[in-house]
């Protein structure tokens, strides 16, 4: 809900009526002529559409299902990973994804990145120095994607050491 | 494009069927239910479409839509809204209940009624007959290949189609499209769900949002945080339990079985020994993975096999089952010679003692063997080599010749562990011939740089020696159709499978069944006379020959597959010899042999946040268990409560005391006792009449339904989740007490008084169902709770209902409570006593091999020369701040000399900082705080080791008050500014490490004054 409403100021559209669904705990838009969306992927992607920024949707078909399998991964891995092994299996595979790319997909930010940076907020927020030096590309994505959204989207800016400072944790 | 997916999975038929439909090339990868596929991720979730060379799409839906969009591109709102319905609310549950349904055969209710929410959804949502515009939309085909199982064949819910009348148009139109039935019949052919088993069970389970997870383990990466949790799980369990309806069927049951009391509980069976199977009834076999004979086992070795399958046992006698428990010490082998070698007396002598020694440990531990036997005696002997003999026989035996050390002084060949030389991947020159303690990298013997003899330290040859090879390939496709069909109908856990494929899946290749030893099993063939049996040949053989110390008529256990059922209890690494190699040598011997049909294999369980060790002393091991006068049932039942069952566990103190105070003690202990003690001081000892309300017939339901769930999970060895509904019932039961208060209703009328005579005599009648269902978790417990309730015989049957065994009139004995408290200061002794040598740190190991012997000459050589400045300036009686200053510079070489060599120097990071406050001139001593203190913190990082360490904030947040203090000391003196500043140094550096250790930014918090400490 939050992280939707800081989506669409980021991408400078209204992001309309925005309620939750109480039984289903699931963000609903109502946009107005009858149209209804529901879900989080679903609304965000809905707001990229209505906004100036199509180059957030990607730019060939395989791209656009790659962003759709990773916004996927958003809800259903992400958000549902409350214990800390889950957590760390998250961290993980995002971790080793970015070992060798450089946005989730193609070469500049989606709405996957996007949606996978406030995800991932609320579980780098209570990552340690040591432990955000041990998922160091996820961090590197991190800090890079907060560097571009960070304050379009009133987000605190997470705190990154430049410089290793724990020996034993590095690839 | 590529498809890759397993046999049988649901989640494929959707993707098959876009690509019918659009009538793309593709071609379809078949692979192994855990094959991993997309190298990120660490699931091995299938199916994976892979788009081009190495992009992959790991998720159906998005690979679904994808390949419908290379022909018309859609972006619709709808479909994104039905895709993320469908993954992330629908999937969860309906995965859990087809698992639920097909796998275990006892379908979660709890998952069914959330479906049934999320299909009224849709049914609603459907009213216009399509669930988007477009015509056969990738929302259109996700759906109803998720739906699929749920709408046909063995997982259908009943009705369905009556209640939804719009899924079921909507749902016939899609599935009838030919794309979806070309799908259906390479997925599920002949309609029959029941194929998809395989797949289910070992595909991983979707997350769900808010899920009380009863089978995480109890572990934790923050203690504190741990902590505070968990006494609000308890009463948030405890609240919701008594509120649980029952259902009207439930209470016409416990009304029955109440009614016909004992009539219908069979009586329990006289164990007369020796037990044979008889035929007409379940006949189990239950064995536990031989331990062997030299290793004194820890805790995770006796929940690993004895223990777990010492409570599977017990559970079956109580069920009046006809079962056996067998196991013994396993004792050839090169560890045993070795050790023998090593204490100067042979190996006979080795494992007499150590045999001795795992005898007092699982007497100790009340373990309940029908015989535990030892592999060195003649029977096994004469059983081995008649299986190899048949083996022989039968064309199942190889010769080949292998290279292999020979000592040149000692004559002969060297078994891989009695040879020792330089690593030739690390240059280590301690290396074992099997394994470089070094590097960690597994070697071949004959690998090694300057090999020797580990006995005489003589230079043994490489000589090429004949050995004997079992034919696994051959024996493969018969292995394979046993595996089928016990995989199908037998009980094995998910790692057992998982070894077993993935064994089978490289195809099995010859194995080497002779070793050149002298402590083992003489090999009876010519020619190989001087060789004995590998040990893991005729280990599992020891099952047979302890079954023969016990009963002369053992072929009747071991050559009676229609009759008997195996079930092996051992640990994850034992797997392939038993689930591959043992079946393999039985089944090539062809004569009869009962072969596994259950596999039950544990993960491992460690000590606190590290391995047991036996090196180091880290851990409980068997024989000092007894001596920390902590009674052996709560050893049993917290190492039962946290059996490594799907993933290892830990086995934590703090835990450890949780769990005795607040289950045993708090809850089963205070139940029983209460119960028992209000019969005692109120109604003289005597059951009372017991008429019983619609309230009590609904507690009676409830616990019937705990009960049942009970036997269904040890049924299906599932060993943890029964504790659980043992405490449940006891919660059931500390519940009902509170609610009908005895103690209030004994002081009102005489109808108030027989109602409390009644609650009180039902609830010792349950803690009579709890005794029993306790006793093979906490034999002596049970014993105990028995005794004072003074139970007739008879009880000691575990029935499918609650029954009454003690009827009005009956007289109890003596209460007294069954648990004692375990204080935080005994924990904390424990802690310490069992803590042992801490282990040594990765990072030092690594730089171990990093640093060269050039590069630790010259830092001995610069301390030397250090230690010697140092030493003139003292005798000159030189400035102090000049002495401080050198002998911290010595003290950091010291330690960069420690941190390379992994060999401790004299002077640790404490006396460093010591030596640093007494600092006077101002650029020189600060120069050296600087240094000292970043010593200290690289020293100390490892011990962050991710997690915040409390103590050491604790210790740091002590010293940087202190130091404050003394600056503001300092300050108010108007002392001399140089060594001011010295101080504030310290104290910043000081704070800095505090905020590492917190896990927050150094940098952050440093400002203003704290720069001048600092470079940068």
């Amino acid at each position: 809900m939050e992280d939707l409403n800081s989506l669409a100021s980021c991408l400078g559209v209204s992001a309309g009526k925005l309620v939750i669904d109480a039984k289903e705990q699931v963000p609903v838009l109502k946009a107005g002529n009858g149209v209804t969306v529901r879900g989080l992927v679903s609304v965000a992607k809905h707001l990229v559409r209505q906004s100036d920024c199509p180059e957030l949707k990607g730019r060939s078909p395989e791209e656009r299902a790659a962003i759709d399998q990773w916004l996927e991964y958003r809800v259903t891995q992400v958000d549902k990973s409350l214990h800390d092994k889950d957590i760390t299996t998250v961290l993980k595979e995002t971790n080793t994804y970015l070992s060798n790319h450089v946005y989730f997909v193609g070469y500049q930010p989606s709405i996957a990145d996007i949606i996978l940076y406030l995800g991932l907020f609320r579980i780098f927020e209570d990552l340690t120095f040591m432990e955000k030096q041990k998922y160091i590309h996820v961090s590197r994505w991190f800090s890079n994607m907060q560097s571009h959204f960070a304050d379009k989207m009133s987000k605190k800016q997470l705190v990154f050491q430049r410089n290793k400072i724990f020996s034993g944790t590095s690839h | 494009m590529k498809l890759f997916t397993d046999q049988g999975n649901f989640k494929s038929l959707k993707v098959i069927a876009a690509l019918e439909l659009t009538g793309l090339p593709y071609t379809l990868e078949k692979c192994g239910h855990e094959d991993r596929v997309v190298p990120y991720l660490s699931s091995p979730s299938l199916p994976v479409l892979e788009v081009s060379l190495q992009r992959f799409l790991f998720s159906p839906n998005a690979a679904t839509r994808y390949i419908l969009n290379t022909k018309s591109e859609e972006d619709d709102y709808n479909v994104d809204k039905w895709l993320e319905w469908e993954s992330s609310q629908l999937q969860p549950y309906l995965v859990r209940y087809l698992v639920s349904v097909i796998v275990h055969k006892k379908p979660d209710t709890e998952s069914l009624n959330r479906i049934q929410q999320l299909l009224k959804f849709l049914n609603a949502e459907l009213k216009s007959k399509s669930l988007t515009k477009i015509q056969d939309s990738a929302a259109d085909l996700v759906l109803w290949g998720s739906l699929f199982p749920v709408f046909k064949g063995a997982a259908e819910i009943k009705g369905w189609e009556s209640q939804y009348s719009n899924i079921k148009t909507w749902f016939n139109s899609v599935n009838s499209l030919p794309c979806c039935q070309a799908a259906l019949s390479k997925v599920i052919p002949g309609e029959d769900t029941t194929c998809l088993k395989g797949s289910l069970s070992a595909q991983p389970v979707p997350l769900l949002e808010q899920e009380t997870r009863l089978e995480e383990p109890v572990q934790k990466s923050k203690p504190q945080k741990g902590k505070m949790e968990k006494p609000a799980e308890n009463t948030a369990a405890e609240e919701s339990l008594l509120v649980k309806e029952a259902s009207a069927e439930e209470i016409q049951t416990a009304k029955e079985s109440w009614k016909t009391g004992k009539s219908k509980c069979p009586l329990p069976r006289e164990r007369k020994h020796p037990i044979l199977p008889n035929s007409g009834e379940r006949n189990l076999l239950i064995t536990s993975a031989l331990p062997y004979v030299n290793n004194v086992p820890h805790l995770g070795n006796i929940i690993g096999c004895v223990l777990s399958a010492d409570v599977f046992s017990r559970y079956c006698r109580l069920r009046n089952y006809n079962c056996l428990y067998i196991c013994g010490t396993d004792e050839y082998g090169t560890a045993t010679e070795t050790k023998a070698i090593e204490e100067g007396i042979t190996p006979r002598e080795i494992c007499d003692k150590y045999n001795k020694i795992h005898r007092e440990i699982y007497d100790w531990f009340n373990i309940s063997f029908d015989k535990f036997g030892r592999t060195s005696i003649p029977e096994q002997t004469k059983i081995a080599q008649e299986i190899f003999w048949k083996l022989e026989k039968n064309g199942f035996i190889l010769r080949d010749s292998i290279e292999q050390l020979q000592c040149q002084k000692c004559l002969r060949f060297l078994a891989d562990r009695f040879v020792e030389g330089t690593c030739p991947l690390c240059g280590y020159d301690d290396a074992r011939g099997d394994q470089c303690d070094g590097c960690g990298k597994l070697l071949n013997a004959i690998d090694l740089r300057d090999p020797k003899c580990k006995v005489c330290q003589g230079i043994p040859m490489v000589k090429s020696s004949q050995h004997l090879f079992l034919d696994l390939p051959k024996i493969e496709s018969k292995l394979q159709t046993h595996l089928n069909t016990v995989f199908d109908k037998g009980i094995w856990t998910n790692n057992a499978r998982v070894i077993t494929n993935s064994w089978l899946r490289d195809g099995l290749k010859p194995r080497c069944i002779s070793r050149d030893l002298k402590w083992g099993i003489p090999v009876p063939l010519e020619g190989f006379t001087d060789k004995v049996f590998y040990v893991w040949y005729d280990a599992p053989i020891g099952y047979i020959s302890a079954t023969a110390c016990y009963t002369d008529q053992w072929e009747k256990w071991w050559k009676n597959p229609k009759q008997v059922e195996l079930f092996n209890f051992l640990g994850k690494d034992n797997v392939p010899f038993h689930s591959v190699i043992f079946p393999s040598t039985l089944l090539g011997a062809n004569d009869n042999y009962t072969v596994v049909n259950h596999m039950s294999a544990t993960e491992y369980l460690n000590y606190e946040d590290t391995k047991f060790s036996k090196s180091r002393g880290t851990g409980v091991f068997g024989h000092m268990a007894k001596e920390t006068g902590i009674p052996a049932d709560v050893f049993r039942f917290y190492l039962l409560y946290v059996r490594p069952e799907s993933q290892d566990s830990s086995f934590s103190w703090d835990d450890f005391q949780l769990k005795n105070n607040s289950e045993l003690l708090n809850n089963l202990g205070n139940f029983i006792n209460r119960a028992l003690m209000f019969v005692s001081n109120n109604f003289g000892g005597e059951i009372q009449e017991m008429n019983l309300t619609e309230e009590d017939f609904h507690l009676l339901a409830l616990v019937n339904r705990e009960l049942q769930t009970y036997i269904d999970n040890m049924e299906q060895i599932k060993l943890r989740d029964s504790i659980r509904n043992i405490l449940s019932i006891s919660r059931l039961g500390n519940q009902y007490m509170q609610a009908n208060k005895p103690w209030v209703l004994v002081k009102g009328s005489q109808t108030d008084k027989t109602r409390a005579g009644t609650v009180v005599s039902l609830s010792a009648n349950l803690a009579t169902l709890l005794s029993v269902l306790v006793q093979p978790y906490m034999p002596r417990v049970s014993a105990t709770i028995q005794d004072q309730l003074k139970t007739p015989d008879e009880c000691n049957v575990i029935h499918r209902v609650f029954v009454c065994h003690l009827p009005p009139g009956h007289k109890i004995g003596k209460p007294s409570p069954l648990f004692e408290k375990i204080e935080a200061s005994k924990i904390q002794e424990m802690k310490k006593r069992f803590e042992g040598e801490p282990a040594p740190q990765k990072s030092s190991s690594k730089k171990t091999a990093s640093g060269s012997t050039e590069e630790i000459q010259k830092l001995n050589d610069d301390i030397t020369a250090q230690g010697n400045v140092v030493r003139e300036l003292k005798a000159k009686k030189a400035d102090k701040a000049v002495i401080n200053e050198e002998v911290t510079k010595l003290l950091a070489l010291k330690k960069q000399l420690t941190d390379i060599s992994g060999e401790p120097a004299p002077g640790g990071g404490k006396q460093n900082s010591k030596q640093a406050k007494k600092g006077g001139d101002k650029q020189n001593s600060g120069q050296a705080n600087k240094s000292a203190a970043k010593e200290n913190k690289k020293a100390e990082a490892p011990a962050v080791n991710g997690a915040v360490d409390s103590k050491e904030v604790e210790r740091l947040t002590e010293a940087v008050a202190q130091q404050g203090l003394k600056v503001r000391d300092l300050k108010s003196q108007k002392a001399e500014k140089s060594q001011i500043d010295s101080e504030v140094a310290v104290l910043l550096d000081l704070k800095r490490q505090l905020a590492v250790a917190q896990g927050q930014d150094p940098e952050a918090l440093t400002g203003g004054k704290g720069k001048k400490g600092k470079k940068k």
